[in-house]
């Protein structure tokens, strides 16, 4: 797993890259955590290079959404693989975050919003 | 050989002085022997002075034999005929020189001086002309020869300073001689008479000088000149000349008057060159045959001392040689009772005590190599228990020591004790070594006990964690009821942690019975934990048989209310109705089940609106329905099934697992169980599991009575 980070525009933009389980898992919670600060920040999560992601990293960006929801933060997802896209779908978590087809839009989306 | 140089000076020194004193002490002796030598050379020539003189007085003696004999003057002598006599001598013709002009033809001896004296000592006659002229002999010397006692012979000195030598007689009556004394006669002949009578005894050179050292005779000689520097007219002595390279030896006699006094003195020199260099010749021979003698006894003492020192040098050496501990060298030694034999006894004593000791040394050096190498074996052994690169080392040290003590020349020089101390560097080396692992040991043990206690803590924690599992998996119906509408088989293969898959089957009322199956999100106890209290709770509100929806919602109002964690779990919940096989189900994010008919289709259920639970309360929830047919298969799976990776890191993925199912379309629950999942495992091939693998089949038979 790579994560990189950047602010694009007064947006967080957290890049993921190759797998993320259980194993890593707490080092992505602690990147979200970390990217959403005191809660009012606006983070775009990335996953153009995301190959696949476990319960453990669900519950990791579920952890970020909690801790943003009351400070009126918000998490965009972007750029979903299909399959990922699925996972999200199945267990019905799309619906607790902006889903984007890309960076672009997600920032976009915020700055606009 | 200082001390053999020492005695020999010393020898030579106490020689030279003994040889020095010898001939000083024979010097002085020979010095004397001269000075006797001269002594009776001088009576010698003393005597040959006499013999001269008496010589001179006989030639008188036949003047005065004529006088005496005369009867002339025997005549006017008793009448005191003055005139007489002094007619008659001169006609006797005996004098010489001024009175006598017939003296030399008569062809007789001739006189200086007469003088005839009557019986009474009366002068009667005198050739000196002089008017009181004094007579030859005085009243003393006259008297014995009036008295018929004596002849008077001897030097006179004449006033006028003229030497005679004179002689003279008694004159009897009668020719015969046996009368009576009429007179004397005395005639005189010159000193130089006496002189020649004693050139012509000696052979040598005469000369004559008077009382005061005036020359009287010789003068004509070349000599003179050498001899009157050395005249000494009052001392008879024999002195030594050397004149024109001749050697001479110059006599000096005192010539004494009749009446007594020094009037002159006679010298006489000598030739004796030859003498001399005889005794030269003999003095040298002398002094040689010494030398020769002194050198011979010297060249005898040094030899002799030489080879008495050769041994003592012999003995010598053979203590060197002991002292540099050579014992072994042989040197024959003389023995005997001076100190020569002393001392090669106590070097033979001391050569056995050097060799005694020598044995011991080598007995003593051989039991030290011994233990040598026994501690180096001992080290050999021990550096097997170091590590590879120290041990390594001290081979490499061992083997230095050894070659070292098989280098004759180092072992020689240095001494056994110092291949000990080798041995003993290389000791304490291997020392330090073994000191440094021992500390890395201890460290070692201490970590490992450190570990021990960790591991005996993870042991038992893995042991809970096993109970933990072996609980959760006794949780799950191991067993199902046999029933005539339905065959069920389930699994859950876990993972290597203790996962959060579980799955449920109970009836909720006469006729119906759920089936669950879940999946918690995450891994380990706080998964198992999340698991129980959901499969708890569904259980419970379950029971209360409000339906699908209505218990999945409620139940996800419960698990959203104290969830920190984010804990969540994605639940399929169905209710199978035994006696229509109707299926009611409920989806909170779970993968949609398969299902299998008769004719081997495989198709997912209807997919159901819900979120996982436990995210947020008061998430609306589905609920759908389908009746089963005879003969279909319902499979429930998690997501362990679809996800398991293989080695190449591929998916085994719904499309495999569709297939999978759709081989089993005529098996029965358990075979379609082991079917799926052997084809699971088949895919993964031994990759390791990453997350449990749960999987439910039911074959629904049909409704009993149907």
């Amino acid at each position: 797993m790579n994560i990189t980070e950047e602010s694009v525009g007064g947006v967080s933009v957290l890049r993921t890259e190759g797998r993320i389980d259980s194993g890593n898992a707490s080092e992505f919670e602690g990147h979200l955590v970390r990217a959403i600060g005191d809660g009012s920040v606006k983070l775009v999560v990335d996953m153009a290079k995301l190959t696949y992601i476990s319960s453990a990293g669900l519950r990791a960006l579920l952890i970020a959404a909690k801790k943003a929801r009351p400070t009126g933060g918000r998490i965009a997802l972007s750029a979903m693989a299909p399959h990922i896209r699925e996972v999200f779908d199945l267990s019905g978590f799309s619906s607790l975050f902006e889903i984007h087809s890309d960076e672009a839009a997600a920032v976009a989306a915020f700055g606009a919003a | 050989m200082l001390l053999q140089t020492r005695i020999i000076l010393f020898v030579l020194a106490t020689l030279a002085v003994v040889a020095g004193l010898l001939i000083g002490f024979s010097s002085l002796r020979e010095e004397a022997a001269n000075q006797q030598a001269r002594e009776l050379e001088l009576n010698g020539l003393d005597t040959a002075w006499q013999l001269a003189v008496a010589g001179a007085a006989g030639r008188i003696d036949q003047s005065l034999g004529r006088l005496a004999g005369d009867p002339e003057i025997l005549r006017a002598l008793v009448a005191e005929e003055r005139g007489t006599l002094t007619a008659r001598v001169t006609a006797l013709g005996l004098l010489s020189g001024r009175a006598g002009q017939g003296g030399a033809d008569k062809g007789g001896e001739t006189v200086s001086d007469v003088n005839l004296f009557a019986a009474n000592g009366t002068l009667l006659y005198s050739s000196d002309p002089a008017l009181d002229a004094a007579p030859l002999l005085n009243r003393a010397l006259l008297d014995p020869v009036l008295a018929g006692q004596r002849l008077a012979r001897g030097v006179r000195l004449l006033d006028g300073n003229r030497l005679i030598v004179m002689a003279g007689a008694p004159i009897y009556g009668a020719v015969s001689g046996d009368g009576v004394v009429v007179g004397a006669v005395v005639a005189g002949l010159g000193f130089p008479a006496a002189l020649d009578v004693l050139r012509k005894n000696t052979g040598g050179r005469v000369f004559a000088v008077g009382r005061d050292g005036s020359p009287l005779d010789g003068t004509s000689d070349p000599l003179w000149s050498a001899v009157r520097q050395r005249i000494n007219p009052a001392d008879r002595e024999m002195q030594l000349l050397r004149v024109d390279g001749h050697r001479y030896a110059l006599a000096s006699l005192p010539v004494a008057d009749l009446a007594g006094g020094r009037v002159a003195t006679v010298l006489i020199a000598t030739d004796i060159t030859l003498a001399m260099e005889e005794h030269a010749l003999w003095s040298v021979a002398y002094g040689v045959a010494v030398l020769l003698v002194l050198v011979l006894a010297l060249g005898l003492l040094y030899g002799y001392l030489r080879q008495n020192f050769t041994v003592l040098d012999g003995a010598v050496q053979a203590l060197q040689d002991i002292s540099h501990g050579r014992a072994m060298g042989y040197v024959e030694l003389p023995s005997g009772n001076d100190e020569i034999g002393r001392i090669s006894g106590a070097v033979d004593v001391f050569r056995g005590v050097m060799r005694e000791i020598e044995r011991t040394a080598g007995q003593r050096e051989r039991r030290l190599r011994r233990q040598q190498r026994f501690i180096r074996r001992q080290m050999e052994a021990l550096a097997v228990t170091l590590e590879e690169e120290a041990r390594q080392s001290l081979l490499e040290e061992l083997r230095q020591i050894e070659s070292e003590t098989h280098d004759a020349d180092s072992a020689q020089s240095r001494g056994v004790g110092d291949e000990l101390g080798l041995l003993a560097l290389g000791f304490s080396r291997l020392a330090t070594r073994v000191s440094t692992q021992q500390v890395q040991l201890t460290q070692m043990v201490r970590d490992l006990r450190d570990a021990l206690a960790d591991k005996r803590r993870l042991i038992s924690l893995q042991q809970e964690l096993e109970i933990a599992r072996t609980m959760q998996l006794t949780i799950l119906p191991q067993v199902f009821p046999e029933l005539a509408e339905l065959d069920t088989a389930a699994r859950m293969i876990p993972a290597k942690e203790v996962g959060g898959d579980f799955y449920d089957f109970f009836p909720i009322s006469e006729d119906k019975i759920a089936v669950v199956i879940a999946d918690v999100s995450g891994k380990g106890i706080p998964a198992a934990f999340f698991m129980l209290i959901a499969r708890t709770m569904l259980r419970a509100i379950a029971e209360s048989g409000v339906g699908p929806a209505e218990t999945m919602r409620r139940v996800n109002n419960l698990l959203a209310a104290e969830n920190e964690q984010m804990m969540f779990v994605t639940v399929f919940y169905g209710e199978l109705d035994l006696r229509t096989g109707v299926l009611a189900f409920s989806n909170g994010g779970h993968n949609p089940p398969l299902r299998v008919t008769r004719d081997g289709a495989v198709i997912e259920l209807e997919r159901c609106q819900g979120i996982a639970l436990a995210v947020m309360p008061d998430m609306p929830f589905a609920e759908k329905s389908l009746r089963l047919d005879a003969g279909d298969m319902v499979v429930l799976f998690t997501d362990g099934v679809t996800e398991a990776f293989n080695g190449s890191d591929t998916m085994y993925g719904d499309a495999r697992l569709v297939e999978a199912v759709g081989r089993q379309v005529t098996a029965s629950a358990r075979e379609g169980l082991d079917g799926v999942l052997s084809d699971v495992a088949r895919f993964t091939a031994g990759a390791p599991q990453s997350d449990d693998i749960t999987c439910l089949v039911l074959r629904w038979r049909g409704a009993a009575g149907a």
